[in-house]
């Protein structure tokens, strides 16, 4: 199974996993915090293969947006993972 | 830099750092600030005139990245994080030439936050670009200092957007709605 973890940057600098996400048969499924869940579902990701398309990736997308996830979520605040196997 | 010259103080102070042979930038850590993805609709309330300031800002540096993970609010004030991804670097680092169209971000969270047109702007917004765009000395130092980042096509691109936005929020003291088409179009 493929999937993704998102870590938030504690106060104390420690790193937390608020959500995973995973690749299921009916597209992404994320399990977590679940306002941050709800707004990232939400608000859709952009696709940073191909920016200029300005396309949003939203979970429905499969892998592309499981792929993208650490290309948008790279603040130091919050990080994501390469996409992972188990 | 921008962030500075232009007083909008949203960018935590951020310097370039190289650690284990590679340069990047490290940025001061806002303790207990909350992303924007762990905001409600009703938690953004009164950061209006900071999201508008952002919003202008984003255009200026050319930000096609900013989303909820990328702006955290902590006070009553916004603070603009990872804009790595401004100056053309989602296209090769290619510069928006002088004379090309700006461009604005779309919308950039589910709130709608982030588009103002016909937004009254806050008016120290106003008056920090009324002295920006009237002071040759500093544009020239900005100028000069963004040369030596990025080059001296990207630091006169950027100069001109400021003088572009500046022109607009001055005299209209917002960004009208006809503004849209051109807000949008973006040339690179």
């Amino acid at each position: 199974m493929q999937f993704v973890e998102i870590y938030k940057l504690q106060n104390n600098g420690d790193q937390k996993v608020i959500a995973t996400c995973k690749l299921a048969e009916e597209g992404i499924v994320c399990e977590g915090e679940p306002l941050f869940i709800e707004n990232l579902e939400k608000e859709g990701i952009l696709d940073y293969s191909q920016p200029q398309a300005r396309i949003k990736l939203f979970p429905k997308d499969g892998i592309k947006f499981l792929e993208n996830l650490k290309y948008a979520l790279k603040s130091g605040y919050l990080s994501a993972t390469d996409v992972q196997n188990s | 830099m921008i962030d500075r010259f232009l007083n909008l103080g949203l960018v935590p102070p951020t310097t370039i750092r190289i650690m284990d042979g590679v340069e990047g930038s490290m940025q001061q850590f806002i303790p207990g600030a909350k992303e924007a993805y762990d905001c409600t609709e009703r938690d953004l309330d009164g950061y209006e005139k900071d999201l508008m300031k952002m919003w202008i800002f984003d255009t200026i540096i050319c930000n096609w990245d900013r989303h909820s993970g990328n702006f955290l609010i902590k006070n009553d004030k916004v603070y603009a994080v990872d804009n790595g991804f401004s100056m053309g670097a989602l296209f090769g680092n290619r510069v928006v030439e002088i004379d090309s169209k700006i461009d604005g971000h779309r919308e950039f969270t589910k709130f709608g936050h982030g588009l103002f047109f016909d937004f009254e702007l806050p008016e120290d917004l106003l008056q920090n670009f009324q002295k920006f765009i009237s002071d040759n000395e500093s544009k020239q130092i900005l100028k000069e200092l963004l040369s030596e980042l990025m080059g001296e096509r990207h630091a006169a691109a950027v100069i001109s957007r400021i003088e572009q936005v500046g022109k607009i929020v001055t005299e209209q003291k917002m960004i009208p709605n006809s503004a849209n088409p051109f807000w949008r179009t973006y040339n690179l």
